[in-house]
């Protein structure tokens, strides 16, 4: 289906950057009436580049998705809803089966670039994992530093839920991880791929990685019992610091 | 029948109320077709009676807060965060980057004209933060912006009214700007500048960080044509909210330097390192702090 | 010994409730107004940048921004020794008159207006300006127009009327038309008449409160800004005068810190400021301002001024606010035709740039002195802030009056009267909460009444 492309003529400010941006020369610019004019729209494969630099948010476009899914934010498009009430939204956020090929479309992905670690990075891999979580620990949105290690795991159930629905046990020393809903698991069961392999290792990895930044501790990964209704992960702990 | 309007005042400034009055003549028509059942600012207060629509003007700072945004959900059928507090923290909300104890310390002894450990005994205990009324109610409407212009909040109570031709448009502050943007050479980037000598010409064409161009319309672009740069009081344009990849620092570094010949690097660390004034109205917001590409702790320094 | 808290209080701006301590014979030993929320601007504004403070300081409140807005600016030009032209000059006096109109007008006819037209004792269902509209509404449509001819000023010259921003470090960035000019001077001469109208609807409400007149005595120096013995609003020497009309001290801007202190209150999130000297209370404000000055540079505002002055000086009453607002809106007003009848050029902006320094401006807000300092490094980044703020300069005014008015009513019995009373002792000041602990929200009213500091009674209105 062809994309259409419309410039909203009152928003336009006649920057000419959609003008250059465009890596296929959709627009021409009208200098006379000080605007871009749509001129090869069968050319439009979709990019939004012209939609990104608008300074106005003057382009918009029918028949083409404005992106995966699985990419958005069921929050920020309500929001977006709620901040424009009146106006039809691009992206239908509680389409069930929508949201369930997004899901496994990111899964599919996922599992692409644990394999492209694995082949380049061999046994430094779940490293990647655990860099991945520290940085997610720098960049944590949080109301105040947590006191204890048990405020930090409860930050963690909160943080990954609803995409892993996260337990935590601990005795003395002892941590135990459990995971029941996780879209991995539905994911491998339904590609029959086995489950306990670099996608959970890099799951498990980057989980340490944000409790061990977050806690001032270290993780020493015991066991890992992979399961169809549940994975455990049995860990041993280290304080790196004091409440 | 007169639709009727509640509205309450949270951790704000009571700006957004003041800008209700500030339709002038215009608040005669508009309390034609509305009653006012409860304005704290304006009348002794009688609880929260029912109503059709509820206006909220700023963020939840303390319990008291909590309970009043709970009990305005309660007894409106339409709920409106008025203003930009009420939606994103606003101002009020850079409290969320710092512990309690780091504000109390500062204002009660760390000041030229206070005195050393002089807290104030039994004041009430705050919210662990500041943050927007969505984090506590379910919304309705967002109406941001320091305050709406009253065109809007007129605008907004007739798109709730279901009346028609009424809209709240989905552009940016450009889309109201009467100044060109225009490319230039020879630009540099000038730091800490609120204005720029060209009063036709684009900010960003003349080096100086300007956040209209992601930043939702909602104020008829008074600043930018009254000569001030935008500061971004509204919060974030649509795209900015939806588009997970795209953010303040990296769209006006982009066009920036697509207009001008300022290196985009130099622009996305300048916006970084002063993060605290670029992102002021926002960052109390998971539409902000939830960005991948923002890391406003990190930027301000504050951990 | 009893406590009688008032909480929620309406129609001032803030969160607050107030509390009364009686002893077993009735009597009221103190009143106190606690404020119970804290935005902690002073933490909020450190790293940012130095010329964004008249943008961003002017969150700090909706009806009071321009003054923000003003202190600011005039913080950043005084540590940067810059000269803004005659021209901008004129056009900020201009909004900053508009800005004390509206608030005034808001402050006298919108907030107090009920009080004042309809008698402390009008049931508070009726105390609100849309009863006022209902039933007086020809004298309230005029304080209404009176309030938007303000606003409409800060509007045209501030660039938005809540939280204007063209006043900028170097003068102002843009200039209204000659037909804005043109509307703006005839607002000000329809102001003049609006409040020549208003003025026997006033004198009227007055002598009907003459018998709390003195409940309301605060026995305090008097604070304010003085360009030699005229009222100005902008930066000037700072004068203390006290109650027997003696000057003592007099102060630059660069040296507050060197006279004023501030204390914590208990249960109260808004500091008290007292002179250094002797840890002396005082109070700021139009009532301030005129027992300091002794003249304005307009015609009907002098007039009025020197009536005001046969009667006694200096004044301590706090109900004489209300009289001193409605002559400073008399000057504004007619400031306002002045000035925009003197056209405007577009010699508007002398360069600034931001660097390292210490920044002090004290403005005269409409509530009283307002002080910012800021304190940056070499980048012009914002290391230390300091706001002192007009209503907190009032805090043992208002605690005072707060007292008084508390011992006249405390032992009748009449709750509501009470309650009325105390919040009208409070309104006289014409509060605000949200600059005073750069806090915000509303103000709720409850009365407990405690005896041997426990509460043995509580009334309220309006509270669940």
């Amino acid at each position: 289906m062809m994309i259409k492309v419309f410039v909203d003529e009152e928003a336009c400010v006649g920057c000419t950057l959609c003008v250059d941006e465009c890596s296929t020369d959709v627009f021409e610019f009208d200098e006379e009436k000080n605007l871009p004019v749509v001129k090869r729209e069968k050319e439009c494969f979709g990019c939004f580049s012209c939609l990104e630099i608008c300074p106005a948010e003057a382009i918009s476009h029918e028949d083409a998705e404005l992106s995966d899914n699985y990419y958005h934010d069921d929050y920020a498009l309500d929001f977006a809803g709620k901040l424009t009430p009146g106006t039809p939204q691009q992206v239908d956020v509680k389409n069930e089966s929508e949201q369930k090929k997004a899901l496994g479309d990111l899964g599919i992905r996922l599992l692409s670039i644990a394999a492209v670690f694995r082949h380049t990075l061999g046994g430094s891999m779940p490293a990647v994992g655990t860099m991945a979580g520290r940085t997610l620990a720098n960049q944590l949105p949080r109301y105040h530093e947590p006191e204890s290690f048990q405020e930090v795991l409860e930050m963690a159930v909160n943080q990954f839920g609803p995409s892993w629905d996260l337990n935590f046990s601990t005795d003395g020393d002892q941590l135990t991880v459990t995971t029941k809903t996780c879209f991995i698991r539905e994911l491998c069961s339904k590609e029959n791929i086995e489950l306990g392999g670099d996608l959970c290792v890099l799951f498990y990895n980057n989980l340490a990685g944000y409790l061990g930044k977050m806690g001032g501790i270290r993780l020493k990964l015991e066991s890992m019992e992979p399961g169809n209704d549940q994975c455990v992960y049995r860990v041993k702990t280290f304080q790196r610091k004091k409440y | 029948m007169k639709a009727k309007v509640s509205t309450e005042w949270l951790s704000g400034c009571s700006g957004c109320h003041i800008a209700v009055v500030d339709l002038h003549e215009k608040l005669l028509n508009l309390v034609d077709s509305i009653e006012f059942v409860r304005i704290p600012v304006l009348m002794d207060e009688r609880g929260y009676p029912k109503a059709d629509i509820g206006l909220v003007e700023g963020a939840v700072r303390s319990d008291h807060d909590r309970e009043a945004v709970l009990k305005m959900r309660e007894s409106v059928d339409k709920l409106v965060a008025f203003g930009t507090c009420a939606s994103y923290g606003g101002v009020s909300g850079l409290g969320w980057l710092y512990k309690d104890d780091a504000i109390l310390s500062k204002v009660y002894g760390g000041l030229p004209t206070t005195t050393e450990a002089d807290r104030p005994e039994g004041a009430p205990v705050l919210e662990h933060s500041v943050i927007p009324i969505d984090e506590v109610v379910e919304v309705d409407v967002h109406l941001p912006g320091c305050p709406p212009h009253p065109y809007y909040i007129a605008q907004a109570i007739k798109v709730l009214l279901g009346e028609k031709g009424a809209v709240m448009p989905a552009g940016t502050v450009c889309s109201q700007c009467n100044r060109k943007m225009e490319k230039r050479v020879g630009v540099t980037l000038k730091k800490g500048a609120v204005t720029a000598p060209e009063k036709d010409i684009c900010f960003l064409s003349q080096g100086v960080i300007c956040l209209g161009s992601v930043t939702l319309e909602r104020c008829r672009a008074q600043c930018t044509n009254k000569g001030v740069a935008c500061a971004g009081c509204t919060g974030p344009s649509i795209a900015v909210v939806t588009e997970p990849h795209l953010d303040i620092r990296n769209m006006v570094a982009k066009r920036m330097s697509l207009l001008t010949d300022i290196d985009e690097t130099e622009i996305r660390d300048y916006i970084a390192k002063e993060a605290k004034t670029f992102y002021s109205y926002a960052l109390s917001s998971p539409i902000i702090y939830k960005k991948p590409a923002v890391e406003i702790r990190e930027w301000v320094g504050v951990k | 010994m009893s406590k009688l808290v008032i909480n929620p209080v309406t129609r001032i701006e803030g969160h607050a409730k107030i509390t009364l301590d009686i002893d077993d014979a009735g009597k009221v030993n103190q009143g106190h107004l606690q404020v119970l929320e804290i935005r902690g601007f002073e933490k909020l504004l450190e790293g940012m940048e130095l010329f964004k403070m008249p943008l961003i300081t002017a969150r700090i409140c909706g009806v009071c921004p321009a003054a923000h807005h003003m202190a600011a600016v005039t913080a950043i030009e005084n540590g940067l020794g810059v000269k803004i032209t005659d021209t901008a000059g004129r056009l900020r006096e201009l909004m900053y008159m508009g800005h004390i109109l509206h608030s005034h007008a808001l402050s006298t006819f919108v907030l107090a207006g009920p009080d004042l037209l309809l008698g402390l004792d009008a049931s508070h269902e009726q105390r609100n300006i849309f009863e006022l509209l209902r039933l007086k509404p020809d004298a309230a449509k005029k304080m209404l127009r009176l309030r938007s001819i303000g606003q409409r000023v800060v509007e045209i010259v501030g660039g938005r009327g809540v939280h204007p921003v063209t006043s900028i470090p170097g003068g102002l960035t843009s200039a209204p038309s000659a037909e804005e000019m043109t509307s703006m001077a005839s607002w000000g001469s329809e102001a003049v008449d609006l409040l020549d109208q208003l003025s026997i609807v006033i004198t009227e409400a007055l002598k009907k409160l003459e018998d709390i007149r003195d409940s309301l005595d605060i026995p305090f120096s008097s604070m304010s800004l003085t360009d030699n013995g005229k009222v100005t609003f902008f930066e000037s020497p700072c004068v203390v005068m006290n109650p027997s009309g003696k000057t003592d001290p007099v102060f630059d801007s660069g040296d507050y810190a060197g006279y004023l202190t501030e204390h914590s209150m208990p249960g109260s999130y808004m500091k008290s400021v007292m002179l250094r000297d002797g840890d002396r209370p005082f109070f700021v404000g139009p009532l301030a301002r005129l027992n300091v000055n002794d003249s304005f540079i307009t015609p009907k505002a002098d007039n009025l001024l020197a009536a005001y002055r046969t009667k006694k000086h200096p004044r301590t009453s706090a109900l004489d606010y209300v009289e001193a607002r409605f002559i400073e809106m008399v000057y504004c007003a007619e400031r306002i035709e002045e000035l925009s009848a003197k056209g405007a050029d577009e010699n508007l902006m002398v360069g600034a740039t931001p660097g390292a320094g210490t920044f002090i401006g004290m403005v005269e807000a409409p509530r009283g002195t307002l002080i910012h300092e800021y304190r940056t490094d070499d980048e012009g980044i914002l290391t230390d802030a300091n706001l002192i703020v007009a209503t907190q300069n009032n805090y043992a005014a208002i605690d005072h009056c707060i007292t008084g008015m508390a011992s006249k009513y405390a032992g009748t019995g009449q709750d509501e009267l009470l309650m009325s009373s105390v919040e009208f002792a409070l309104r006289c000041f014409d509060p605000c909460l949200a600059c005073a602990t750069h806090a915000s929200g509303q103000m709720p009213m409850v009365v407990e009444i405690r005896e041997n500091g426990t509460i043995v009674r509580t009334i309220s209105r309006g509270v669940k």
